[in-house]
C-alpha cells in the first residue's frame, strides 16, 4: 500500500517510468523511442479525457453563473464514494458507474439548490468563496462519515486486464475511460445542440437577459446545468476509482483543480474548449512526466498549475474564448 | 447561435413541433433575406438582417401583441422602408402591434392609432389619419 503522503494521483499502479524505460532500452533506440512516444500519447489521451469530463461541468456552470465551482472535485468524490457500496455488493462495473452518476448528480443538485441558488443575486466573489466552503465541507463530512484510510472499489478483473495496441500497453480500464468519456461528451453535445433546453442553456450563457425575454426560466436552467456537470463529474469519479484503485475524501481535490485548468486552457465557459483543454492538459502532463528526468518529473501537479499561470498570462480567455475587450 | 437557433429560441415555450415549423415557415416567408442565411451565425449578419431576426424571433411565439421599440433605429433608409413594410405585413396577419418610433411620418403610415409623447406625457392622441393631417404640429414637436 502506497503511503498517502507519497501517492500522487497521476501514477498508475504497476507501470513505473523506470520499468517502461528499461524495457524500451532492450528493444533498440529508434523503435523504442517511437513506442515510448506513442505510449505517452495513449496515456495522455486517457488522462486528458478524464480532465475533459471534469472540465466540461466547470465550464458550463461558469458560462451561466459566471462562478467557478471549486466544489466540483468534491462532487466527483462524493459520486465515487456513493458508488463504493454498490461495488462492494458485487455489482457489475456499468451499474457501479450508474450509481456514481446518480450519487454525484444528487449531490450537485443539493448543493446548487441549498447554497448557490440563494446566492445568485450576490456578487460573483460570494459564490466563489461559497464554493470553497462547500468544497471543505464535503471533504470533511465524508472524512467524518468514513475514515482517512483509502478505500478500494471492489476489483473488476476485466478492467485490470492489459490491453495491447502494437507495442503500446494499456489496461482495459483505460479503453473503458475513452469509450465512456467520448459517449458522455457526445451525449452532452447532442443535448446542447439539438434540444430546446440545450439551446436555452447556450442562449442563457450568451445573453442572460435576452434569453429570459424568450421565456427561459433561469432557476430551472441552472438546475439542468448542474445536473449535466455533476453527472459528468460522477462518470469521472467512478472511472478514476477504477483506474487508480484508491479513494479518499481528498481524491476529488486535484482532479477538480486540474479540470479547472483544462477549462481555462480551452476557454472557460466553452464546451468544446473544455474537451480540447482537457486533452491538451492530459497530453502535456504525461509528456512532461515522461520526458523529464525523474527528479523533476515528480512535480507533475506543479507543472499543471504552471501551465495555468502561463495561460492566464498569455491568453486568459483560452483557446476558444473571446478575448474580453474593455471599452474605454 | 445561428439564425435558425435564434428563431427556435423564440418558440422556447411552444411545445407542439408542428406549430414551431409553421411559425418558422411564416417568419422565413416574411423575411426572405434571412431565409437564405438560416445556418449563419446571427452575429455576422448586417444590422438590418439582425433586426429582422429579432422581429422574427418575437413572432415565433405567435404573440397576440408585439411590442416594437425603435425597430428602424440606426438602419439604412432602404432597410427602414423594409422594416415598415414588414410591420404592415405583420399587422395584416392579425397581430396587434405597439410601436414606439421616432420616425413619426413612417410610423403613422402603418399605424391605426397614435400617441405623441413629450417628456413622458401624452400630448396628442388620435387616429393615425388625423395625426398625419396635423403634420405641421407633429413636426413642431418632433423637429
Amino acid at each position: 500500500m502506497v503511503p498517502l503522503r507519497n501517492w500522487t494521483p497521476g501514477s498508475s499502479p504497476g507501470m513505473t517510468i523506470e520499468r517502461e524505460r528499461s524495457e524500451a532500452r532492450r528493444r533498440g533506440p529508434l523503435m523504442s523511442a517511437l513506442n515510448e512516444f506513442l505510449q505517452h500519447v495513449a496515456n495522455g489521451l486517457v488522462l486528458g479525457f478524464l480532465y475533459a469530463l471534469v472540465g466540461i461541468g466547470l465550464s458550463m456552470v461558469y458560462g451561466i453563473l459566471r462562478m467557478i465551482n471549486f466544489a466540483h472535485g468534491e462532487i466527483l468524490m462524493v459520486g465515487a464514494f456513493l458508488a463504493l457500496p454498490v461495488s462492494a455488493l458485487g455489482a457489475p462495473a456499468w451499474l457501479v458507474l450508474l450509481a456514481g452518476i446518480a450519487g454525484s448528480t444528487l449531490m450537485g443538485l443539493v448543493v446548487q439548490w441549498a447554497i448557490y441558488r440563494p446566492l445568485l443575486k450576490s456578487p460573483e466573489v460570494t459564490l466563489l468563496v461559497a464554493s470553497l466552503g462547500v468544497s471543505l465541507l464535503l471533504q470533511n463530512v465524508v472524512l467524518m462519515l468514513t475514515s482517512p484510510q483509502p478505500k478500494r472499489p471492489a476489483p473488476a478483473p476485466f478492467l485490470d486486464q492489459p490491453f495491447r495496441l502494437g507495442e503500446i500497453v494499456l489496461r482495459n480500464v483505460d479503453i473503458a475511460i475513452v469509450v465512456v468519456a467520448v459517449a458522455a461528451m457526445l451525449a452532452t453535445h447532442l443535448f446542447l445542440k439539438h434540444t430546446r433546453h440545450g439551446r436555452a442553456l447556450r442562449a442563457l450563457a450568451q445573453d442572460m437577459s435576452a434569453a429570459r425575454m424568450m421565456g427561459v426560466r433561469v432557476p430551472f436552467m441552472v438546475m439542468i446545468c448542474f445536473l449535466i456537470g455533476s453527472a459528468l463529474a460522477g462518470v469521472a469519479g467512478v472511472l478514476i476509482g477504477y483506474k487508480y484503485g484508491h479513494l479518499t475524501p481528498l481524491s476529488g481535490f486535484l482532479p477538480g483543480l486540474k479540470g479547472f485548468v483544462a477549462a481555462v486552457i480551452g476557454g472557460i465557459g466553452s464546451f468544446p474548449g473544455a474537451v480540447v483543454g482537457g486533452i491538451i492538459l492530459g497530453l502535456l502532463e504525461t509528456f512532461l512526466v515522461g520526458y523529464l528526468p525523474d527528479a523533476l518529473a515528480q512535480y507533475r501537479d506543479g507543472y499543471v498549475f504552471l501551465v495555468l499561470i502561463l495561460v492566464l498570462l498569455v491568453r486568459p480567455s483560452g483557446l476558444f474564448g473571446k478575448p474580453e475587450t474593455v471599452k474605454v | 447561435m445561428t439564425v435558425q437557433e435564434n428563431l427556435l429560441l423564440g418558440a422556447y415555450n411552444v411545445t407542439d413541433p408542428a406549430t414551431i415549423t409553421a411559425s418558422l415557415e411564416r417568419v422565413y416567408a416574411l423575411f426572405p433575406r434571412i431565409a437564405g442565411r438560416r445556418k449563419q451565425m446571427a452575429g455576422t449578419l448586417s444590422g438590418g438582417e439582425q433586426q429582422m431576426v429579432a422581429i422574427g424571433r418575437a413572432l415565433m411565439a405567435a404573440p397576440k401583441l408585439l411590442l416594437l421599440d425603435e425597430p428602424s433605429l440606426g438602419l439604412a433608409p432602404n432597410l427602414v422602408e423594409l422594416i415598415f413594410e414588414t410591420i404592415a405585413e405583420i399587422r395584416k396577419l392579425g397581430c396587434a402591434i405597439m410601436l414606439v418610433e421616432q420616425n413619426a411620418s413612417m410610423a403613422l403610415e402603418v399605424a391605426d392609432f397614435g400617441y405623441v409623447l413629450e417628456t413622458g406625457n401624452v400630448t396628442l392622441a388620435g387616429p393615425a389619419a388625423e395625426l398625419k393631417a396635423r403634420r405641421d404640429v407633429i413636426e413642431a414637436y418632433l423637429g
